[in-house]
């Protein structure tokens, strides 16, 4: 079997290099491998259904028989290793007629159902057929059928036409971890299946692409358009921090789906479900077709010319009567380098400091502790190769799936992975250890203890690195990380801690006295974009967003279920004098009447992620473009020339690019003017020992030494951002369910009273939200996890605080 | 997500299953799938449940689906009631050639039940498209119980599944 993890990394040296010849002409080749993997790279297509790139060799297909010089019997290329001076044809006789002999095989129980089936026009099957099948069937017998299941809203599909080459079941066991599907029965009996299962993995759409025939097909697209009609965009996700590259299929304006677009340095050649059917969200009812304003006590729809005169004219009221300092703006950090290039030039003319993108944040006490300033360093590939990697405050599955994938890889050939966690989340691959504690800041001292020897303490660690005992899986935590190539990773369960600027100052340390790489996952797909832009608040007198209490807010793309304290910004925005909102949905919160009758509200209609033209940075630095997929619905133009427009009107200088390239270039000089390198992301270094800000907040995420509960929000699975919260098939999925739902341990469930899964009252402070309480023993003892963003994290705001349990039902109390 | 619910196997499945387990290389205790399924299969009275196959998969550390595969692949395997006696006509090549269809046609009328089923009363399970037994020189044949008989006309067949209780 070959490895695709290990084939990809393996230096080629001269010695491993021999020459075959294939046809008659000569190919360069390292010894051993297949057959079909040298004349891939030499362009020379070989048929083949069960050969697949990242896959083990199955060889059951036997699509692939091609001749071979002295062997009396075709072989098949993709089992067959090469070595100096073979010889091999693909086209001759022979081996056209074992291609035909095989597809004559094939055939024999294939419903020829091509019609009415989705995989039409772009089916292997259906393109080898036409090649090497018959124009006439010897076959007269009955063929078989296969009844379908039902896998979920996103796989669909039609097993009778299955030709068991099983690249969807080695995808669960070899590269997903989770075998879900499998072949049962044997021979003629034999059918795909996942024995009554819907699929739960989080990666399930990959099987879709992997199917050559039309088995599994795309539920939300099926039926809905035929390859041929479809225009490929290359475009760049940026729902996690990776920035999955894939291709927007569209028709006539619409797109109709999302495939991956094949980027080893990224997301290979899968895509998370996420990723790939959040698209349906630029569907929504719920979408901004048109400008419109509150005026005078009524939402009225209007041209974009008068909504921009109203937009500017209350944005410079505002300053006029009260200074840029009574101006906030908030930027999602899923807009574009573009975007968000023009947010800062807008504050910059505005003259407002208080500018913000880090919406999933809450503890800003060290303005150095920024996510976004850690990632860069680390190559996505590099994952896969690392020897040992500590989880802290990461939900991985969550916030970059197919980060999971390369840790799995690493973990398969020997990496040590380690998680400080608040539950337990099922990765498929092994953990060597984990700890449930849920307190990170103490985890980490515990670690920073135990590899801290006869160093010195820094003193702005001090007081949380004081005397104590390492646990066993601390001391292991700073044994692994002293290794070569080791990982410390910390993501935004950690990040949205009240502690967080602690919990890194403790990693920093850590990271240092190991040598091992410190990454703070970004939260989103262009979070360190908006850091490269500057879309920060400013160092001296800038608030950021928790603090900022502004006459005037202009967002973009920010509704108040996209920060960690929804009911806070919900409130400052209703009594906020005047609120400029770009955005592609509606929000209920926006669209709720302003405190004061005379304030002004503009909702401005901006293109959805898909539909826009831009830059995103990920996690590694890598600038990527992404193009537009589709066309913006009604009125809504894409966010960039709304904001060039709205300087215009303000009267600002330079507002005069006209197009996404020159804004482009007007960024990257932006860093090299300043000093960074914008390719490299080189930062400024940051002040030795910056010490987390004294005081505050310290003892809000530990309120459980008296048996109280508190809450952790973790990153939702499906309701990351508005286009992925509107997305109807990824919101029937399983992982959307989990999402909406809180989870206890059954022991801390048992401490306050309740026994059983339940409908329960979650109380903070003066906000409460009723929702599905489930028992998990999976979970930390005295937390209780919700997502973020996420229905309960709406409702009650900022991560780790305390709260109470009620029941609401009889159900609860009886076990 | 939790998953893990204890095993649902009989505490005489779990102990034969243990006795073989040193068989096997430490870190691979699921070549002992074969066995594991035949001592389940024996002590619940002649076929695999789900519970006992989702009970083989969590004891061996195996994902769920990859014990299906395994018992629903080998013919000696049942995942649903089967008859008392079990009859195995062989139909590949050599039995082809020489009227092991016609055997098989023969048993199913005779019988009034396909291949793959068992008769209403529980005492026969005619087995589902069996491969080569081994006993190409002596076709037709059919297996009952482990018992070879070849060179079989349909009437000689039929006489000897009469014969069983
Ligand atoms: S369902 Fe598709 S991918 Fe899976 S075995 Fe059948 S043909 Fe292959
Ligand atoms: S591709 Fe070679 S046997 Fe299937
Ligand atoms: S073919 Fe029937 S025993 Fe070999």
């Amino acid at each position: 079997m070959t490895d695709p993890a290990n084939t990809e990394q393996k230096p080629v040296t001269p010695v491993d290099m021999i020459t075959i010849e294939v046809n008659g002409l000569p190919m360069q080749a390292r010894k051993g491998e297949m057959l079909i993997a040298v004349t891939d790279a030499h362009g020379l297509y070989i048929p083949r259904f069960c050969y697949h790139k990242k896959l083990t060799v199955a060889a059951n297909c036997r699509m692939c028989l091609v001749e071979m010089e002295k062997s009396p019997k075709p072989v098949p290329a993709c089992a067959t290793p090469v070595a100096d001076g073979m010889k091999f044809f693909t086209l001759s006789p022979k081996a056209r007629a074992a291609q035909r002999a095989t597809m004559e095989f094939l055939l024999i129980n294939h419903p020829l159902d091509c019609p009415v089936c989705d995989q039409g026009g772009e089916c292997e099957l259906q393109d080898l057929a036409l090649e090497a099948g018959g124009d006439v069937s010897r076959y007269q017998e009955r063929k078989r059928i296969i009844k379908d299941e039902n896998l979920g809203p996103l796989v669909a599909t039609d097993m009778t036409r299955c030709i068991f080459c099983t690249r969807c079941v080695r995808f669960g066991a070899e590269v997903d971890g989770i075998p879900e599907l499998g072949m049962l029965g044997r021979g003629e009996h034999s059918r795909i299946t996942t024995v009554g299962r819907p699929l739960s993995s989080e990666l399930s759409g990959n099987i879709i692409d992997l199917c050559p025939v039309g088995a599994l097909t795309a539920r939300p697209s099926r039926f809905r358009a035929r390859p041929w009609e479809l225009l490929a965009h290359s475009v760049v996700l940026p729902h996690d921090a990776l920035g999955s590259n894939a291709f927007a299929h569209e028709r006539r304006g619409e797109i109709i789906r999302v495939v991956p677009r094949d980027n080893e340095a990224v997301n290979e050649t899968w895509l998370a479900d996420r990723d790939r059917f959040s698209y349906e969200g630029m569907k929504s009812l719920e979408r901004l077709t048109a400008p419109m304003a509150y005026v005078q006590g009524a939402w009225r729809e209007m041209a974009w010319a008068d909504a921009l005169e109203l937009a500017a004219a209350g944005l410079r009221s505002v300053v006029e009567r009260r200074g840029g300092e009574a101006l906030g703006m908030l930027a999602s950090p899923r807009g574009t380098v573009e975007e968000l290039l023009l947010m800062r030039l807008l504050a910059d003319g505005l003259g407002t400091p208080h500018i913000d993108h880090r919406l999933g944040q809450q503890d800003f006490r060290n303005a150095w502790a920024n996510p976004a300033l850690s990632a860069m360093t680390s190559a996505i590939p590099a994952w896969s190769a690392m020897r040992a990697v500590v989880l802290a405050g990461v939900n991985l599955r969550h916030e970059a799936p197919l980060l999971t994938l390369r840790l799995r890889k690493a973990v398969e050939s020997g990496c040590k992975v380690v998680a400080l966690a608040h539950r337990d989340v099922g990765y498929r691959f092994a953990l060597a250890q984990q700890s449930l504690g849920g307190d990170l800041v103490a985890e980490l001292a515990g670690v920073a203890r135990a590899m801290k020897g006869k160093r010195r303490i820094p003193k702005h660690l001090s007081a949380l690195l004081t005397a104590g005992k390492s646990t066993e899986t601390q001391s292991m935590c700073a044994e692994l990380l002293g290794e070569k190539d080791a990982g410390l990773l910390l993501g935004g369960v950690a990040q949205m801690s009240p502690l967080w600027c602690d919990i890194h100052a403790l990693a920093q340390q850590i990271a240092v006295w190991s040598g091992a790489q410190l990454l703070c996952l970004p939260q989103a797909g262009n979070s360190v974009g908006a850091r490269l832009m500057g879309v920060l608040p400013d160092a001296v007198r800038g608030k950021p967003w928790t603090d900022m209490d502004p006459k005037g807010y202009l967002l973009l793309e920010v509704a108040p279920e996209d920060t960690l304290d929804a009911p806070l910004l919900q409130e400052r925005l209703r009594q906020a004098d005047c609120v400029v909102m770009l955005g592609a949905f509606r929000s209920a919160a926006l669209a709720a009447r302003p405190a004061a009758a005379e304030a002004v509200r503009v909702l401005l209609p901006v293109a959805a992620s898909l539909e826009n033209e831009g830059t995103y940075v990920n996690m590694a630095g890598t600038w990527q473009a992404t193009r537009a997929g589709g066309v913006p619905p009604g009125e809504a133009r894409p966010a960039w020339k709304v904001l060039r427009v709205l300087g215009n009107q303000l009267g600002f200088d330079g507002f005069s690019w006209n197009t996404v390239a020159e804004l482009t270039r007007a960024a990257r000089e932006r860093l090299e003017t300043s000093g960074q390198d914008a390719a490299a992301g080189n930062l400024p270094q940051e002040p030795a020992g910056a010490a987390p800000a004294k005081g505050t907040k310290i003892d809000d995420g530990q309120g459980i030494a008296d048996g109280g509960l508190r809450q952790v929000f973790e990153p939702a699975a499906c309701q990351t951002d508005a286009l992925m919260r509107h997305a109807p098939s990824l919101q029937a999925t399983i992982h959307a369910r989990n999402d909406s739902v809180v989870r206890i341990h059954p022991e801390s469930a048992r401490l306050h009273g309740i026994m059983a899964s339940a409908e329960v009252e979650v109380r903070q402070g003066g906000r409460a939200v009723q929702v599905w309480l489930e028992l998990d023993d999976g979970v930390a003892p005295g937390v209780v996890v919700a997502a973020w963003p996420g229905p309960v994290a709406t409702a009650l705001g900022r991560s780790q605080q305390r709260i109470e349990l009620l029941a609401l039902s009889h159900e609860a109390l009886v076990p | 997500m939790s998953e893990n619910q204890p095993s649902t196997l009989p505490h005489e499945v779990i102990e034969a299953i243990e006795k073989r387990l040193p068989n096997y290389p430490e870190n691979q205790k699921q070549s002992a799938v074969l066995y594991a399924l035949h001592a389940a299969q024996h002590a619940q009275g002649g076929y695999l449940t789900k519970e006992l196959m989702d009970g083989v998969a969590l004891f061996l550390g195996m994902a769920p689906v990859a014990v299906y595969e395994v018992a629903s692949f080998y013919s000696m395997l049942s995942t649903a009631p089967v008859g008392r006696h079990s009859i195995s006509v062989c139909t590949n090549i050599s039995c082809m050639l020489r009227g092991g269809e016609a055997l098989l046609e023969a048993l199913e009328q005779h019988l009034g039940i396909r291949a793959g089923q068992s008769t209403p009363d529980g005492r026969i399970y005619l087995k589902l498209e069996e491969e080569c037994l081994a006993a190409c020189c002596g076709a037709p044949m059919m297996m009952v119980d482990h018992v070879y008989h070849e060179n079989l006309t349909p009437q000689q067949a039929c006489a000897i599944v009469d014969g069983l209780e």
